[in-house]
């Protein structure tokens, strides 16, 4: 070989490596950020919610006086996490939680600043309720970022520190599988707002908060008669792992409830959907129902939707495909669909509720993240694990104590739904909730509630199998 | 037969997308002789670069005009540094090191475009006219219609320039026979470059014009290769009408499966229409494709002929492996946790690399499909545990004999093709068996990952929860790590074996020349066969041990890309050796590789796809027989070199000339015979 020509490529390696440098220092959103990249990522745009504004509650005050003293009520989020007024102290051992979240990689997170929602949620239990016990909460984090096998790593770590009794996950697809294997034995419990991963709904030692799918899905015949009014249906959905479950139980709802409905699968790889919309008569239905679906899938059914001039009044998604995120490849704004949420939607009002949520945003700079489902969903995840920490007390937490507190657990739950229930289905005993709230996104970060929270239908809930139900 | 019209039509955005990436790679092959794995990537940094410009982030907005132009300009210096940087040196290097130097750049320009611009999708202005017009009762998109014609009228001009000009005819003079063109006064390796430029350009302008029909990510335009290879395949990377012919077909076909699941007769699974249908037909014609014209594939005629890299006989075999016995043992007991995983997983992926020192090291077939068949046996394994009870060890057996048949059977279809060709009619399948099988509900692992249920023996606890914890008590147990050093020493006593068996010798005939291996009495079929049997088996016993040690199998890990990857490394570490297989279990995905990097180093997350991605491509172009291979190569001659030393001396002192150097009559290198 010529040194020449070694000196040439090398060059033209060099030059590449150079470029991909210059690239990477001109990007304006790199997220390799170990931290768990910018909140900020998800604040780009104005962000007034309904009734948004700054909060009229003061919440220092509110909370340094503490409430009713009720443990678990939603008046006063020190009440709702058992805590005491005041600071944790931070000269006590803090209790520690395993936190996973899918970011910093090639892995497209749906939730990549749900580490920064999750740690802002912390900092609130530490600074205004008094921690856990006085011991202050403490988030240890581990981040899947490129593929499927470094869940197990993130597990052996958890597993090793004798003080993590319990993980948390925020939006974790790849990995899931792999932690939730190799945690098994231990019996350590995981407490997620959302399931991403769809076998973490069939774990016994899983507590998914909010509604995990299918059971959303349930709620979405009584929006089709109710408040749709529709008669025929069509329906999408991705033929990936979890989706086909999600679908089917979509299409059982709307049955149920006497809509004609007519359903196709597409290729998650597809980059054109305008034929799966068509085969499955979106043009003729007063209902289209998008199920699940990555940023890139959504955005490719709202391409479809617009060739097809289908109103986007006759649409329904889920919130996959309304992140703050995607508003860019949307082209600047979510479409103007009906969402259903597995939240009560109270962090966009000026509900009491809405307005300490507001204040709690406020306190840490963060209430342009108001409209954003991550930041709600983590704060109500966190307040929850807070309370269910401080049920057990600081002395007695382990993972058998911390298991038994949450099954016992009957809500309400903090951002969320009423009368959560885990185990309530046994198809899915990790899932604690059933049904969603409906809303329309009107534009500009602006939401109108359609409803009030839709279980599902006690018709449903008995073929399902559902405790308690008569 | 109307929906039939009317759904093709509305597959002709998808189509187009498909075609032009296809017609880029018959480009690249017809002048350069390679498969270009990156050639989506180079639409999607042009389409990217292209956004960059016109939507002001990098501080300075372009009007339309300067931005194509610009974008034009990032195209073309793609295609030079592939050129130079890969292509060129890799001249004479196997078509496989080409392949994997392509790879190297997709994963380099990928990580490149995550760590710019991030991972949020990006919404690119339109630049062809919106709206859509009905044709058939099929709503079909102006930008869409538009597309196609472009990529018809692209494909229309290859063909004519090839056919009439004289730049045509040389590169297809090129083609048939590097060495005489050159004798005539061509110039092949500047045939070569205008032909990537020209490739490069066609791609990086699809992804620019295409962009806003889909979303910009890192993903959509990169994976676009995996379809487009298989009209490339059906053009026998040869004829850009066909190319473009099935890239609009493969775009209809998947559409009119749309309309097809609505009918009540459609196979359902869980009460849902099935998926994957569209990659499973697409398999199935590439397979009979293939074989109805397999024998007719062109190879190039190269300048050198290009060989895979060389196939030692391994040496004292059993003392390597009682020492590797010994260390590995010490290693599972004392390293920390974290190290411990890494070495287990690493050895896994020397198992499955093993696999391709079989098929492709030693018989020169490339088979993308080793990873799928090794996550095969672990679905298998997961239902037999799950349905029928079964446990260790009848779960694994009759997982790994049912992956050995499923590859023997990939192995009768594809009997006639090889080489590359066969790399996609694999990749095919592999594609299949993840859309059909692995997700599919019933039959793969549906709503969840498939569940694996740790070993045990007569009450004995053999899996990574076992006891006994090492020396730092910590999870997982080294018992686990114990029964997967055995299998990894046991299969690298196979292979080396195998090597020196008569079957070994009979697959290097195959490698080298079919037709000279046919005549001297080899049954050739039979061959291929037993290799790619034993090839299965082995990836059929990494993907059990896979299992038990992850605790459950899912499809997102059995990718296109990702079974690329496993391939690079094998290449990179040396696909010819075992010593280069156990290399290329270190660079395994959570590996030793990636612990010391991401824990000692700090290289974690993109950048660690980026070094990835770098470091395949420079190991490729500065050791094309990869590292053993080439560490080999120095040792043996430095061990020349001291020879001839002490025959100089020898020969100054007086010694009796023509004696021979004594490393080259005694020593034990002897046994180093190099065939081919």
């Amino acid at each position: 070989m010529k040194a020449s020509s070694v000196g040439s490529r090398l060059l033209l390696l060099a030059l590449a490596c150079l470029g991909a440098a210059v690239l990477a220092a001109c990007g304006s959103d790199s997220s390799d950020d170990a931290s768990g990249g910018s909140g900020g990522g998800s604040t780009t745009k104005t962000t007034e919610a309904s009734g948004g504004g700054s909060a009229d509650v003061d919440g220092e005050a509110l909370w340094a006086k503490g409430g009713s003293g009720e443990c678990g009520s939603i008046e006063n989020f020190v009440d709702y996490i058992c805590g005491k007024p005041g600071e944790a102290d931070p000269s006590k051992p803090p209790v520690k939680i395993g936190w996973v979240n899918n970011q910093g990689g090639s892995i497209v997170s749906l939730g990549p600043q749900a580490t920064d929602a999750a740690q802002m949620a912390v900092d609130w239990v530490n600074k205004y309720g008094g921690g856990i016990g006085g011991h202050k909460l403490e988030l240890v984090p581990c981040y899947v970022k490129n593929s499927e096998e470094e869940g197990k790593a993130c597990a052996d770590k958890f597993l090793a520190d004798k003080d993590i009794h319990m993980i948390s996950y925020g939006s974790v697809g790849p990995g899931a599988n792999t932690i939730n294997a190799a945690i098994k034995s231990s019996g350590v419990p995981v407490i997620e707002g959302f399931a991403i991963n769809a076998s973490d709904t069939q774990s016994n030692q899983h507590f998914i908060l909010f509604t995990a799918s299918p059971f959303d899905y349930y709620a979405w015949g009584t929006l089709g008669r109710d408040i749709m009014k529709a008669k025929k249906a069509a329906m999408v959905y991705p033929q990936g792992t979890g989706f086909q479950n999600s679908a089917k139980a979509a299409e059982t709802a709307i049955r149920e409830v006497g809509i004609p409905i007519k359903s196709v699968g597409y290729d998650p790889d597809s980059t054109n959907l305008v034929g799966a919309l068509v085969a499955a008569g979106a043009q003729q239905a007063d209902m289209v129902v998008n199920v699940g679906g990555t940023p890139a899938t959504c955005v490719a059914i709202d391409k479809g939707l617009r060739q097809l001039k289908v109103s986007e009044e006759k649409v329904v998604g889920d919130f996959s495909c309304a992140l703050e995120s995607e508003k860019e490849a949307y082209g600047g704004d979510i479409p103007n669909w009906i969402f259903g949420q597995a939240q009560s939607g109270d962090g966009l009002t000026d509900s009491p509720t809405g307005k300490q949520y507001l204040a709690a945003l406020e306190a840490f700079g963060a209430e342009k993240n108001r409209p954003d489902v991550w930041y709600s969903g983590m704060f109500g995840t966190m307040l929850t694990i807070a309370q269910t920490l401080n049920k057990v007390g600081p002395d007695k937490i382990s993972p058998d104590t911390i298991k038994a507190q949450i099954k016992k657990w009957r809500g309400p739950l903090l951002l969320g739904q009423p009368e959560p229930y885990c185990g309530k289905y046994p198809s899915a005993p990790a899932n604690c909730g059933g049904g969603d709230r409906f809303f329309r996104y009107e534009g500009e970060n602006k939401w109108t509630p359609l409803s009030e929270w839709s279980d599902v239908p006690i018709e449903l809930q008995k073929k399902l199998n559902a405790k308690g139900v008569e | 037969m109307k929906e039939i019209l009317q759904f093709s039509l509305l597959g002709l955005g998808e189509g187009s997308l498909i075609a032009g990436v296809a017609i880029a790679l018959v480009l690249f092959y017809r002048g350069s002789g390679v498969i270009n794995l990156a050639t989506g990537a180079i639409a999607m940094i042009t389409g990217y670069s292209y956004w960059a410009l016109t939507t002001g982030q990098f501080g300075f907005t372009f009007s339309t005009g300067p931005a194509l132009v610009t974008a034009f300009l990032v195209a073309v210096a793609q295609g030079l540094i592939m050129e130079f940087g890969a292509f060129r040196p890799l001249r004479a290097a196997p078509p496989l090191a080409k392949l994997i130097a392509t790879l190297g750049f997709f994963l380099f320009a990928q990580a490149a475009v995550l760590l710019a611009f991030g991972p949020d999708d990006k919404s690119e202005p339109a630049i062809l006219p919106q709206g859509a017009v009905t044709i058939f009762g099929a709503p079909v998109g102006y930008d869409q219609l538009i597309l196609a014609g472009i990529v018809i009228v692209v494909a229309a001009a290859l063909t004519a320039v090839y056919r009439w000009t004289g730049f045509g005819i040389r590169t297809r003079a090129s083609a048939e026979n590097e060495v005489s063109a050159m004798y005539v006064g061509l110039f092949p390796q500047t045939l070569s470059l205008i032909n990537t430029l020209m490739g490069s350009v066609i791609a990086g302008m699809l992804g620019v014009l295409a962009a806003p029909l889909v979303t910009l990510n890192s993903t959509t335009f990169p994976l676009l290769v995996v379809p487009a290879l298989a009209a490339a395949l059906f053009a026998r990377f040869t004829s850009f009408g066909i190319a473009c012919a099935v890239g609009l077909a493969l775009g209809a076909m998947q559409n009119v499966i749309y309309y097809l699941s609505t009918l009540s007769w459609f196979p359902t699974s869980n009460d849902t229409a099935i998926g994957g249908v569209n990659d499973l037909v697409i398999f199935l014609l590439i397979v009979l494709a293939m074989f109805w014209m397999g024998g007719k594939l062109p190879g190039r005629g190269d300048l050198v002929e290009q060989r895979l890299p060389e196939v030692p006989k391994a040496i004292n075999i059993g003392r390597w492996a009682l020492i590797a016995l010994a260390v590995g043992v010490v290693a599972l007991t004392v390293f920390p946790y974290g190290l411990r995983q890494a070495l287990m997983t690493s050895m896994i992926g020397a198992v499955l690399a093993l696999s391709l020192v079989v098929i492709t090291g030693f018989v020169g077939q490339v088979s993308v499909v080793q990873l799928a068949l090794s996550g095969g046996c672990g679905f298998v394994m997961s239902h037999l545990m799950v349905k029928a009870g079964l446990g260790f060890p009848l779960a694994p057996i009759i997982g790994v004999l049912f992956t050995t048949v499923l590859g023997i059977l990939i192995a009768v279809g594809a009997l006639r093709v090889r080489g590359v060709q066969l790399a996609v009619v694999t990749l095919a399948a592999a594609v299949a068996m993840t859309s059909f099988w692995f997700i599919n509900p019933d039959i793969g692992a549906g709503l969840s990952g498939a569940p694996i249920d740790q070993p045990s023996l007569f009450g004995i606890n053999l899996g990574n929860d076992a006891a006994f914890r090492g020396l730092d008590g910590e999870l997982p147990s080294p018992i686990l790590g114990y029964g997967i050093l055995s299998v990894t020493i046991i299969a690298c006593l196979f292979v080396a074996n195998l090597r020196r068996s008569g079957l070994g010798q009979r697959m290097l005939a195959v490698r080298s020349n079919e037709r000279a291996a046919a005549a001297v009495g080899i049954n050739v079929a039979r061959t291929k066969i037993a290799a790619f049997g034993m090839s299965s088996f082995i990836a059929g016993v990494a993907g059990a041990m896979y299992a038990y040690n992850f605790g459950s199998v899912s499809a997102i890990r059995f990718s296109a890309i990702t079974a690329f990857t496993v391939i690079a490394f094998a290449y990179v570490g040396g696909i010819t050796m075992v010593t280069g297989a156990l290399i290329a279990g270190i660079y395994a995905t959570s590996g030793l590789g990636d612990y010391v990097t991401q824990n000692w180093i700090g290289i974690s997350g993109v950048w660690l796809l980026l070094f990835g991605g770098w470091a395949v491509l420079s190991t490729v172009v500065f050791m094309p027989e990869g590292i053993a291979g080439g560490l080999r190569k120095k040792r043996l001659a430095k061990e020349r070199a001291r020879a001839m030393a002490a025959t100089d001396v020898a020969a100054s002192a007086g010694s009796r000339p023509g004696a021979p150097a004594p490393a080259l009559v005694t020593g034990h290198r002897n046994e180093e015979r190099i065939e081919r």
